[in-house]
């Protein structure tokens, strides 16, 4: 732009003619003034006050906070000498039990070429020496601290026969029990997989030595669990922006949240650690699609830790399945803490092989957790069958189906389901049972969320 | 020309300096309560606010509408004013987002490319002259309006508002280079997108 273009583009923007005011202007402004701009004031006043005396709070609440952390960094550093075990202590969970102390980490393999028959996610133990002493101090440090923290205890671990035994499988009622030795192998878990995963621990002792050496410390974060978003107002937030006539954006639509939002069932007076899994057909999805659920829950009662070290390994028969996909979040993540009066589904895409017989093994899931209660490490393990996957969505449980539901209604926001014929689903769901008040909701949401005006895809939610 | 309203950014230093003294115990006297000054706070500004808002609506009577809803925000805002900047600049600020919120309600979009004549004070040239001129105005401020967010206001501020590159910089919280390279940019794009009007 030369400079002569510039003057005069500067001049016309200078000299715009401006009229006067119109007659009357001056005096209209004038009436508006508050008749009372003092009680402007004392608000400006009173609202500092207010403002203070949070900003006061706030502090308190940092202060405490810093004041907690401070102390469990100072508990990790003391136990950090713990975990100084050389790699060549990785080993594998059918070793022998020996006293030596256990803890167990997960290392999520998240493969997606199951065509080359390899697992996708696989547990492994890792093992170091036991010190007792120093664990015993760290313990009793942080029970003075009376902060809700997690413990790995090194002791040595021992999987009850009361905590086998729950290793019925309770997929489609099939109940076959199932074996769930601590030593025995994950079923699906191929010897090529075992050394994989064996040969990167021992190529990352620092990772494994971080992850075993803690005290996890972790005060349990109230919107996740596994890794998986239980936001309770995720669906308020979605219901508004259609309220409101506008499309809720990708980034905005937090689908492992609405599953949970509707997958919420009463199960009061359950005991012990619960983990319920089901499969059926994909709702409005082709037919080589299922989808497979799981829940844990934690028992009722007054808020506290019921168990610490909680991890779920869920291991995919790679000859079965062609791909897979977990709705709504990346990957499962370990639980250092898992409180009393919790609840955490999340749903599991899977797409299935042609032709493959009922008996074959689709899917393992194994919940492991150390109960405080008894300071034993507990697993329980669930089989999902293809016989249970090909089961029609219809005939699923009330729970299974909202939850499915509310997961392609969800996906159908974020642009990445059809929503085609789900809303007359959602609805047909509702009038099921019409004092079901979460499948009226996703009735009403459906339907709405179905009229608004279509603006393509806008990205995946999460 | 007689009628366009002053602004502050146009006085000598001298007078800034002065009238900024005046001002902080105008906006003292306010929050005690005195009606008066108040409304010796409108008689100060309102032909200036009134002018900004008139360039950048070219409507009177939508830019007087647009002040009084200004001053009614101003009132409520009064209390948050930490006095800063000059009232102007802050007057000014709260206009320039009226005005943002008026082109942006659904079903009260005013017409970019109104060609409308404005009214035009007594002693204004021939009627052809007007008409030739009020059409590159307008082309020009359909320009101004299509720039981007933060151009757009440096560019209306400076030129429209009155306000000076420092005052806008304290506004933006940005330095006055920054202010001095938007406007070399905010100059780039107008020149291309009034080009492009013309092909």
């Amino acid at each position: 732009m030369n400079q002569n273009r510039k003057a005069d583009l500067q001049r016309k923007l200078s000299m715009t003619s401006v009229p006067k005011p119109p007659a009357g202007l001056s005096e209209r402004l004038k009436a508006d003034i508050p008749k009372n701009l003092m009680s402007v004031e004392r608000n400006r006043t009173r609202f500092s006050r207010s403002a203070t005396f949070s900003l006061g709070i706030a502090a308190s609440i940092i202060v405490v906070i810093s004041s907690a952390y401070i102390a469990l960094q100072v508990l990790s550093h003391s136990d950090t000498k713990i975990a100084s075990a050389p790699p060549s202590m990785v080993s594998r969970r059918a070793a022998p039990a020996s006293p030596q102390a256990e803890v167990t980490i997960t290392l999520a393999e998240n493969k997606k070429d199951l065509d080359k028959g390899q697992v996708s996610e696989v547990s492994k133990v890792v093992r170091r020496d036991e010190n007792e002493e120093a664990f015993a101090d760290a313990r009793k440090k942080i029970a003075k601290s009376n902060s809700v923290v997690a413990l790995e205890s090194p002791k040595e671990k021992t999987e009850p026969a009361s905590a086998v035994a729950a290793g019925a499988v309770a997929v489609g009622g099939a109940a076959a029990p199932v074996p769930a030795t601590a030593e025995a192998p994950a079923p699906m878990l191929t010897r090529q997989a075992e050394d994989q995963v064996a040969d990167r621990a021992a190529a990352r002792p620092e990772a494994a030595t971080m992850n075993v050496g803690r005290i996890a410390g972790t005060v349990v974060p109230p919107n996740e669990l596994f890794g998986l978003s239980v936001d309770p107002l995720a669906f308020d937030r979605v219901r508004r922006e259609i309220e409101q006539g506008e499309r809720p954006a990708a980034r905005s639509v937090d689908t492992s949240a609405l599953i949970n939002y509707f997958s919420q069932r009463d199960t009061a007076g359950r005991r012990g650690v619960q983990l319920d899994v089901e499969a059926s057909r994909a709702p409005l999805a082709p037919e080589n699609t299922a989808l497979v659920r799981f829940t844990i829950e934690t028992p009722r009662g007054a808020p506290a830790v019921f168990a610490t070290g909680a991890d779920l390994a869920i291991t995919l028969n790679s000859t079965a399945v062609i791909t897979h996909r977990l709705l709504g979040a990346d990957e499962l993540k370990s639980q250092s803490a898992l409180l009393t009066n919790v609840s955490v589904t999340g749903l599991m895409d899977v797409k299935l092989r042609p032709a493959i017989s009922p008996g074959t093994t689709i899917a393992t899931l194994t919940l492991r957790y150390r109960a405080l209660s008894d300071d034993r490490t507990h697993s329980i393990t669930r089989v999902v069958h293809a016989s249970d996957v090909e089961r029609n969505w219809d005939s699923a449980s009330r729970r299974h189906r909202l939850a499915t539901l509310g997961a392609v209604w969800s996906e159908s926001l974020t642009g990445t389901a059809s929503p085609d014929d789900l809303a007359r689903t959602a609805e047909k769901l509702a009038t099921e049972e019409p004092d079901d008040l979460r499948a009226r909701e996703l009735a009403a949401a459906a339907s709405a969320s179905s009229r608004l005006r279509s603006s393509g895809p806008t990205g995946s939610g999460r | 020309m007689a009628n366009v309203a002053e602004f502050p950014s146009r006085q000598p230093e001298g007078d800034i300096r002065a009238r900024w003294g005046e001002e902080r115990q105008l906006l003292e006297a306010i929050r005690s309560g005195d009606r008066g000054a108040a409304e010796e706070l409108v008689d100060r500004t309102y032909s200036a606010v009134f002018a900004s808002l008139f360039r950048l609506c070219a409507d009177s009577d939508l830019a007087a509408d647009l002040t009084q809803e200004t001053y009614q925000k101003a009132w409520a805002a009064l209390p948050g004013f930490d006095g800063r900047s000059q009232l102007f600049t802050w007057l000014y600020r709260i206009a320039y987002t009226t005005f943002l919120n008026h082109i942006r309600r659904p079903r009260r979009v005013t017409s970019m490319d109104d060609d409308r004549v404005p009214e035009v004070s007594d002693g204004a040239p021939s009627a052809e002259q007007v008409l030739s001129a009020n059409e590159e105005s307008a082309r020009l401020r359909a320009a101004v309006l299509r720039l981007p967010d933060n151009l757009r206001f440096t560019v209306t501020a400076h030129f429209w508002g009155g306000l000076a590159v420092k005052e806008i910089a304290g506004l933006e919280h940005i330095t006055t280079v920054a202010i001095r390279k938007r406007l070399h940019k905010a100059f780039t794009l107008l020149e291309s997108i009034l080009d492009e009007d013309i092909t």
